[in-house]
């Protein structure tokens, strides 16, 4: 085929007509008006940029000039904000009256409902079972989980779906409390499940230079799952190739930013690789082409 | 010798050169040869007008196909429009050659070099047709020689791939 390419090239070159005389081009010319003289932009724009300048220093000494007016104004409002303090300080504090017990019995249903509600939330940042499911990473001698199916740890509180009675389930959320004692389904197949916390696990994604758009949410799905948020500033594509991509890696926990940018023809393939730990999360980013 | 034959000299010295390789060019962009005179002698004039603002004479080149490029692109949009309007008129006219077999086959080569990038194809046809090198290329496309080899490897790559199907399908 590189033959036919080339014969069919060469076929392209041969068809070409003779080029137009160099003597008409140059009678053009010499009947053209002359070349423009060079158009002094770059002093346009000095001038532009100095009185902007102007104009900046012109708001900051006004600017200046009104707020010591301002301070010289206001001597008596600050004493009286002053003395607000000092009148606060004589008020005797209230002692603990017996009223204070409900108080606190408020007070700690309050706590709970808080934590009620910080349950699912916590539910959700333990991804280490389904990790470990889904990676198969486990090993023995590390923590564990102890989860027997049919049995719920009274002691802990445990945020449950309501996948229930009805038989449709629901995104609501109820909290087990100690008194109900509903036993947690778990699949018959569920063994203790051990997660080594300080196990390192090195990634590496790429993508290559035809990559479509879809590719590329694929992989920000994936790195998700790792804790890390692909932000893309700049993607461009034409005839399915990406001319422009441009944006960064960035880990919450531990904080974390990895910048590219990358310009057509200036890779084959991006490759994305970090190290990963459940303990430490998404670490040592990097993106390269190649 | 006046400041206006000096700029004249100047710009024919420059371009004389390239006269040739400038002609295939846009010869093979419009795919008519009486376009590709009129879109040559434009760009030589719009060229000549604004070489005042040219501070090197190694971006010569640079400059030149930059407005051919541009002028190129104001010429296919313009030719859209009224496209609208005159829809017989749309048919690219290519040159009768010696052979019908060979009008054919670059027939075929334009149609599939027009799926390309515009900058692929560009390279294609600097190097391919009006027969620059890598390096000359590297300075009108403003790129990293990487990237002209990159562009043109792939360049043909796609077009090997375009023409199979094609050649499949006759």
């Amino acid at each position: 085929m590189d033959d036919q390419l080339d014969i069919f090239f060469k076929q392209a070159r041969e068809s070409i007509s003779e080029p137009v005389p160099i003597s008409d081009i140059r009678n053009k010319i010499s009947s053209a008006p002359a070349p423009q003289a060079r158009k002094w932009w770059l002093r346009k724009r000095f001038q532009v940029i100095f009185v902007l300048a102007l104009v900046f220093l012109a708001f900051y000494f006004f600017e200046g000039y009104r707020l010591t007016d301002q301070t010289e104004t206001t001597p008596k409002e600050t004493t009286q904000q002053e003395e607000m303090p000092d009148q606060e300080k004589n008020v005797p504090l209230e002692e603990p009256s017996a009223n204070d017990e409900t108080t606190g019995i408020v007070d700690s249903e309050s706590q709970e409902e808080v934590t009620e509600g910080d349950l699912p939330i916590q539910k959700d940042k333990t991804p280490d079972g389904v990790q470990s499911a889904e990676t198969g990473q486990a090993q023995e001698g590390d923590i564990t989980v102890p989860n027997p199916a049919g049995e719920a740890d009274p002691a802990t509180e445990t945020a449950l779906t309501d996948s229930d009675d009805k038989g449709e389930p629901d995104n609501t959320i109820t909290v087990a409390t100690p008194t109900d004692k509903e036993p947690v389904e778990q699949p018959a197949t569920s063994k203790p499940v051990t997660v080594d916390p300080n196990k390192i696990s090195k990634y590496k994604f790429e993508l290559e230079y035809n990559s479509t758009e879809r590719d590329i949410k694929k992989l920000e799905k994936k790195l998700k799952q790792y804790g890390i948020k692909m932000e893309i500033g700049a993607l461009e594509f034409e005839k399915g190739e990406i001319q422009k991509f441009k944006g960064s890696l960035i880990s919450v926990n531990p904080k974390g930013k990895a910048l590219f940018n990358f310009k057509a023809y200036s890779f084959d393939k991006i490759f994305i690789s970090f190290q990963h730990s459940p303990n430490n999360g998404p670490e040592q980013m990097r993106v390269w082409g190649k | 010798m006046p400041k206006r034959e000096k700029l004249q000299t100047q710009f024919l010295e420059l371009y004389e050169p390239i006269h040739a390789q400038f002609h295939r060019y846009c010869q093979v962009m419009v795919k008519n040869d009486e376009m590709a005179k009129d879109l040559q002698s434009d760009v030589i004039l719009a060229a000549y007008e604004n070489f005042n603002s040219l501070r090197k004479p190694e971006s010569f080149k640079y400059f030149l196909f930059g407005i051919a490029r541009n002028m190129f692109r104001k010429k296919l949009k313009r030719k859209k429009i009224m496209s609208q309007y005159q829809m017989n008129n749309t048919t690219p006219q290519y040159e009768p050659s010696s052979s019908i077999e060979m009008s054919v086959d670059i027939r075929v080569l334009y149609e599939k070099l027009e799926m390309l990038s515009v900058k692929q194809k560009e390279a294609l046809i600097l190097f391919e047709i009006s027969g620059f090198s890598l390096k000359e290329i590297r300075e009108i496309q403003g790129d990293s020689l990487s990237a002209v080899k990159l562009r043109l490897s792939r360049g043909r790559k796609k077009l090997k791939e375009l023409l199979s199907d094609s050649t499949l399908k006759l």
